[in-house]
């Protein structure tokens, strides 16, 4: 079949078609059936540009959340950084049930103000000056130090640092509510059951007032708001409550650290090393990765000797035990790393502490205490004699104090045996014998100072039914000091009556076999 | 005469008569493709019309209205296997096209003409399309070239190849 041929085979196929036109059949069938929904192509990229991007949101959105900080603290952080101003207002309920205030005013090209109903303080990125508000006290002191960094240190304010790295957290859409003309998402965060010590002592028991977060979030994922609760006879109460308004307009007058005219600044950093140089220190002792120094040592009154000693972990123990940071309040974070016990009690056979003050900063804590030498003795017929083996004297040498100074470890070590030091301590020859009323004034001049620069400083009172009371060192006198003093070394004197043994007591009845 | 994109148009624009054109324009095509695939005269018949009904339905999916012919093939071609699979005939048609059609010829055929019709049904979309509109429903190639937008000579050559390529299976099968 040729080119021609087959031409005219297919067109006589074409006239004498085999099968009837379907034309009227499919039209019949289309009849009732809409025009085809038109897809024009416009419209399928806006699908496809719809699913990918909701794709890629959903891809942004894991990697925001791997990506994002997974910590309270670590996204008020970067929320902070992210904003050119904030105010920040953190309330609680003190002891008396009354809210008070802090407000924090922060600009990221100025730096912070935090100002409570105690202190101000104004960090301007590169330094930090810390003052009273209420009040001169009796020392006008305004410590000044470096910058330890302005987000860091607002968001470590909240006391959170923790939460909710892997705490479970919900959407709550009954917390739901406007801050600052937003609406915002409510989250609450649950944070793992936590057990106490029972009422008795004797057991652990589950939390009794477990608590929750409530976390605020804006449309733009920043948080604005947390707020702590307390579950109390099945209902919660609001504990803390922190608001942020990022962006807020705040005047460049709250970044001046406008404290009193004629207060006197001192520079914080370092003030403690500079108070107590360990090159310098009388002497030192290393035990379980610990470092025991003993600064200053004086002779007191009747058998007591006025001590100031330190206890920090050795380069070696902090790397190998880095300390966590704690904060405890707006201002004031601490190291835990180790703390020399501050607390009167009896020592060894030969010495009793009894403790003034103590003070906490850069992972050093320090103790002021008095040794105070035992003195035995019997009551007979309702007389005080000295004991015959009464113990010997803390000087073992003219001039030269034998000491034994215990810590305990604080963190991850803390369930550690406590490691102890015995120290052979020269006495200073400045001064033949110091009152308690010298030595008073020389702790509170030194907690006073070193309060002021931030380190956490713990005063103890007098010791009232066998119970310890702190003094506040904002109103603390030398006077409350001596009392202090007297209290406990009375106190502990009382341990130190030897009851004879009466011969004609019966020893217990060997067991029988 | 309207062109293939204009007809789409028209018929997304809910008229039902410019879809009857379609059809007619390309239902021999159709035809001859699914003839050729489930080789069963009534079957191409139901096939043929199912494929116009798909198309019709899926008209709004069409990116290029004057793409239409080539479109309607493939949618042919999908109808017929779904139509053999009906059939449970689980062969793979494209395999024997020709030895299937010639051996179900339909009653107004002869076997000559049934041979060459599957044939027909065996070349490529394009080239079938254009023989048909050439040879069973009379058109020029000045006009086939309007109506499925391409140039003429595209449309010499397609056909020129696909009478080519029908001697040399005719050839293959009267040997």
């Amino acid at each position: 079949m040729n080119h021609d041929e087959l031409e005219k085979e297919l067109t006589a196929l074409g006239s004498r078609w085999p099968a009837p036109s379907v034309k009227d059949k499919v039209i019949a069938r289309i009849a009732r059936e809409p025009a085809p929904p038109i897809r024009r192509r416009g419209l399928r990229v806006g699908v496809w540009l719809t699913a990918a991007s909701l794709l890629l949101a959903a891809i942004f959105a894991v990697a925001l959340t791997l990506t994002r900080p997974h910590t309270l603290h670590a996204q008020v952080v970067a929320d902070l950084n992210g904003a050119s101003a904030a105010h920040i207002t953190i309330s609680a309920l003190d002891q008396r049930g009354v809210r008070s205030q802090a407000d924090i005013w922060y600009s990221r090209a100025r730096g912070f103000r935090v100002q409570t109903p105690e202190e101000t303080t104004v960090d301007d990125g590169r330094q930090q000056w810390t003052w009273r508000t209420a009040g001169a006290g009796p020392d006008q002191i305004v410590s000044r130090r470096a910058s330890p960094g302005t987000a860091e240190m607002i968001s470590g304010m909240f006391s959170f640092e923790n939460a909710p790295a892997d705490w479970p957290r919900q959407r709550s859409s009954e917390h739901d509510r406007e801050v600052a003309g937003v609406e915002c998402e409510a989250f609450v965060v649950q944070p793992p059951p936590q057990m106490t010590l029972s009422d008795d002592g004797l057991t652990f028991v589950p939390e009794r007032h477990p608590p929750r977060l409530i976390v605020l979030r804006d449309p733009r994922q920043r948080i604005v708001g947390i707020e702590e609760q307390r579950q109390v006879d099945g209902r919660w109460q609001s504990g803390r409550q922190i608001a942020i308004e990022y962006d807020a307009e705040v005047r460049a007058e709250k970044f001046v650290a406008d404290f009193p005219a004629g207060w006197r600044v001192v520079d914080a950093s370092g003030v403690l090393e500079e108070r107590f140089p360990l090159p310098r220190a009388l002497a030192t002792a290393e035990a379980g990765g610990l470092l025991f120094a003993v600064h200053e040592a004086f002779r007191g009154a009747d058998d007591t000797w006025y001590v100031v000693s330190s206890v920090r972990g050795t380069p070696e123990y902090l790397k190998s035990h880095p300390p966590q940071p704690r904060r405890l309040n707006l201002q004031t974070v601490v190291l835990d790393v180790a703390g020399q016990v501050a607390s009167p009690g009896i020592v060894n056979d030969r010495m009793h502490r009894a403790v003034m003050a103590s003070a906490e900063m850069d992972g050093v804590q320090y103790l002021w205490w008095l040794a105070v030498r035992r003195r035995q003795f019997t009551v007979e017929n309702g007389v005080r004699r000295p004991f015959q083996y009464a113990s010997p004297s803390l000087e073992s040498e003219p001039g030269r104090l034998s000491l034994e100074l215990w810590a305990n470890y604080r963190g991850a070590q803390a369930s550690q045996l406590p490691p102890h030091v015995k120290l052979a301590v020269p006495l200073q020859p400045a001064a033949e014998v110091l009152s308690f009323t010298e030595m008073a004034a020389l702790v509170r001049r030194d907690v006073t100072r070193l309060k002021a620069a931030g380190a956490v400083i713990g005063l103890l009172g007098e010791i009232k039914g066998n119970v310890v009371g702190h003094l506040d060192i904002e109103t603390a006198t030398d006077a409350d000091i001596v009392s202090s003093m007297s209290s406990q070394v009375g106190w502990m004197r009382e341990f130190d009556e030897v009851k004879p043994i009466d011969a004609s007591t019966p020893l217990s009845p060997p067991a029988a076999k | 005469m309207l062109t293939d994109a204009e007809l789409v148009n028209l018929v997304r624009a809910g008229d039902h008569l410019a879809f009857a054109e379609l059809v007619g324009r390309y239902e021999r095509a159709v035809w001859t493709r699914v003839w050729h695939v489930v080789g069963n005269y009534h079957a191409a018949q139901d096939a043929t019309q199912d494929t116009f009904l798909e198309a019709f339905r899926s008209l709004g999916q069409l990116r290029r209205p004057e793409s239409f012919g080539l479109w309607l093939m493939r949618t042919a071609h999908r109808e017929a296997l779904r139509t053999a699979r009906r059939m449970r005939r689980t062969a793979t048609f494209d395999d024997a096209p020709a030895e299937m059609a010639v051996a179900a010829p339909c009653d107004d055929l002869t076997e000559d003409s049934a041979r060459l019709l599957s044939s027909v049904g065996g070349l490529p979309d394009h080239e079938r399309t254009v023989v048909a509109l050439r040879y069973f429903d009379g058109y020029s190639v000045a006009k086939i070239a309007r109506l499925t937008h391409r140039p003429v000579g595209t449309v010499t050559k397609q056909l020129s190849r696909a009478l080519e390529r029908l001697r040399s299976v005719l050839r293959e099968v009267n040997t």
